[in-house]
């Protein structure tokens, strides 16, 4: 194997494997993920390896394949549309009271694939929404667009949970 | 805490699902290795097919000598008439290959492209013999097999684009080549093919990367230095780094 992709490989796998499971919410499901991007990347590891950023532009391969990447995924997981919830009154941040993050964990999973990927790009990986347009290919606005739906998602879910009858404190 | 505060703090605490990365570098090692291994099984699976339909034709061509000779029996003896039979002679090489079938590799490469060309897989199928090389020129990774078949013609089809005639040495050969894929036979003797198989294995931009490092020049070259009287043993699975004709490989 290339010396240069087995450095890269021994490098910066731990934490593209940390970025694939922020992604997929799933430990094995990230295994597999990175798994056939590293191979694919293998292949044409002299483009990967002439880009100002490697490990960037991997990310950016996992971040696609992980958004393409339907038919394994669909087997395990089960989407829960918010959207239904959006067309209610606004409804201010409650989500100081939950902070279980299991909790939270367990409702980023039911985000759709593009609104988790810019939620995950933003807050774990820090990058601006100009960044993210880069990453998913799609403009500033959109990826503006997904986070404040997604974020709107979550933010109806903590208010459900507060305002569950017996549940509320 | 708001809620962009949370999601945060949620992903963070939440990377210890995240799999060991050294098991992952070692599944995907091992991956390459068999996709690699899984390509050399191909193509020992097609020079297998091709050596089976030259075996039947000669066979065929056997059977119909065999019906104006006199009869033979089985150990050889004549049964009838003064006149023995007589096989030809099989060349020295093509003994040596029958003597020690399935332990020996008579064909190697006298030159390989790159600075260590490393040797990863030999084998034989009904007496064609591979031998698979690793090699990086010019930061490119090729992949180069060495063939040896009984085979009266070179081949006509390939599927890597039209035939081009040449001669490699003075003798006959027929290379074909493709985006990031070379093919080449030449004729070391009449029953016999040799053959020069390049992949540019570590870039997709195969085209312009196959251009790039001379695939033709490269294959025409290997071909040149075959060697055919070799005595190598066979080592299924090898992956020692070999400087081929024991000397060193030169660099291109």
């Amino acid at each position: 194997v290339d010396e240069g992709y087995e450095r890269f490989a021994e490098r910066e796998l731990d934490a593209l494997l940390r970025y694939a499971v922020m992604l997929t919410g799933d430990r094995e499901l990230a295994r597999d993920l990175v798994q056939d991007v590293m191979i694919k990347a293998y292949g044409q590891w002299r483009r990967v390896a002439a880009a100002d950023h490697p490990r960037l532009y991997v990310r950016t391969m996992i971040t696609r394949a992980y958004l393409s990447w339907r038919r394994r995924w669909s087997v395990r997981h089960v989407f829960v549309s918010f959207d239904d919830h959006l067309d209610g009154n606004p409804i201010a941040d409650h989500a100081a009271a939950i902070v279980d993050r299991d909790d939270v964990w367990r409702r980023l999973s039911g985000l759709p694939k593009q609104q988790r990927a810019v939620l995950v790009l933003r807050y774990y990986e820090h990058l601006t929404d100009d960044e993210i347009a880069v990453v998913l290919g799609c403009s500033a606005g959109t990826v503006r667009g997904y986070a404040s739906r997604a974020l709107a998602a979550l933010r109806v879910e903590f208010t459900a949970e507060l305002t569950r009858p017996g549940e509320s404190s | 805490m708001i809620i962009e505060d949370i999601v945060s703090d949620t992903f963070v605490a939440h990377e210890h699902l995240a799999p060991d990365g050294a098991v992952v570098l070692d599944d995907i090692r091992r991956e390459l290795t068999t996709r690699r291994r899984r390509r050399v099984s191909r193509s020992l699976a097609a020079l297998g097919a091709s050596c089976a339909v030259a075996a039947l034709a000669v066979a065929a061509d056997v059977n119909r000598d065999v019906r104006h000779l006199p009869a033979v029996a089985h150990d050889g003896a004549s049964t009838g008439g003064a006149v023995s039979p007589t096989s030809p002679s099989p060349s020295p090489t093509s003994s040596a290959i029958r003597s020690h079938r399935g332990l020996y590799l008579t064909v190697g490469p006298g030159w390989l492209p790159g600075s260590r060309p490393r040797e990863v897989v030999t084998d034989r199928l009904n007496g064609a013999q591979l031998r698979g090389y690793d090699t990086y020129v010019n930061g490119v990774e090729l992949y180069i097999l060495v063939g040896l078949r009984d085979q009266a013609a070179l081949s006509t089809h390939n599927k890597r684009g039209e035939p081009m005639d040449l001669r490699i040495g003075g003798r006959p050969a027929r290379e074909w080549s493709v985006d990031r894929f070379y093919y080449l036979e030449v004729k070391p003797s009449s029953a016999r093919v040799a053959s020069v198989d390049i992949e540019v294995m570590s870039d997709g931009d195969a085209g312009r990367t196959g251009t790039a490092v001379g695939l033709s020049e490269l294959g025409r070259q290997v071909a040149r230095q075959l060697e055919f009287n070799r005595h190598d043993p066979l080592l299924p699975g090898s992956g020692s780094t070999v400087s081929p004709g024991g000397t060193d490989s030169r660099s291109s």
